[in-house]
């Protein structure tokens, strides 16, 4: 009786084709996620780095200086 | 023992989506079933300490959300026999096989096809070990049982 059941198992799960684009959707969830990250991460260095060459370049002070707020 | 999602995509995909097509008979439910399961699995994949092998906890959602697919539908296992292709005896064994109710196909599957020990089936189907061991000899004399009446 159990090698009939495993049998039957190995037959049935042979034929099933699992869609190879649910796959790829699943995994381009963790890509996108990826990309997102890196984006944010990047995005946050370069204001980081844009602000130290605001705050220790003299030619900076000149524009800040002048900036008019309403 | 740290997977990424992307790998278990990659590892168990497959297994789960043929699992759940076993227990819906329909592409489109296997489908949505799995996409679910990969979604809780996600989900959660921080908090899972590995109390159990990355495969028995992937089992146990998609058998979780199996269970909640059939509450929302609340209708049993689709029976559609296709006897064209099998011989007369794979047929009868067949008809038996999807006669079964969810439950005793679904331990069936665990334990003779996916041969899981009965504390990986009590995991997954989160009940008591000694229940595995009543439900397993329960589908196999109820499979027994429609062999023998036809």
């Amino acid at each position: 009786m159990d090698e009939k059941i495993y049998s039957y198992f190995e037959r049935e799960y042979g034929k099933i084709k699992p869609p190879k684009k649910l796959k790829a959707k699943l995994l381009g969830r963790e890509k996108r996620k990826i990309f997102t990250l890196a984006a944010i991460s990047s995005s946050l260095f370069i204001v980081f780095i844009l602000s130290l060459i605001v705050e220790f370049s003299p030619a900076f002070d000149q524009v800040i200086m002048n900036i008019n707020f309403p | 023992m740290n997977f990424s999602f992307g790998e278990i995509v990659e590892n168990y995909y497959d297994d789960i989506y043929k699992f759940v097509f076993l227990m819906v008979k329909d592409k489109n439910d296997a489908a949505d079933i799995t996409q679910e399961t990969f979604l809780m699995v996600e989900r959660y994949l921080k908090s899972f300490k590995g109390e159990s092998s990355v495969k028995t906890w992937l089992y146990r959602i998609a058998s979780n959300e199996i269970k909640k697919f059939y509450k929302r539908q609340k209708r049993a296992l689709k029976y559609k026999p296709k006897r064209n292709e099998d011989t007369r005896d794979y047929s009868d064994l067949k008809d038996a096989m999807e006669k079964l109710d969810k439950d005793s196909y679904e331990i069936l599957f665990l334990r003779y096809f996916k041969r899981m020990s009965e504390k990986e089936i009590a995991f997954i189907l989160n009940i008591p070990e000694g229940t595995v061991k009543s439900r397993l000899f329960n589908a196999k004399e109820k499979l027994r049982k429609v062999m023998e009446n036809g």
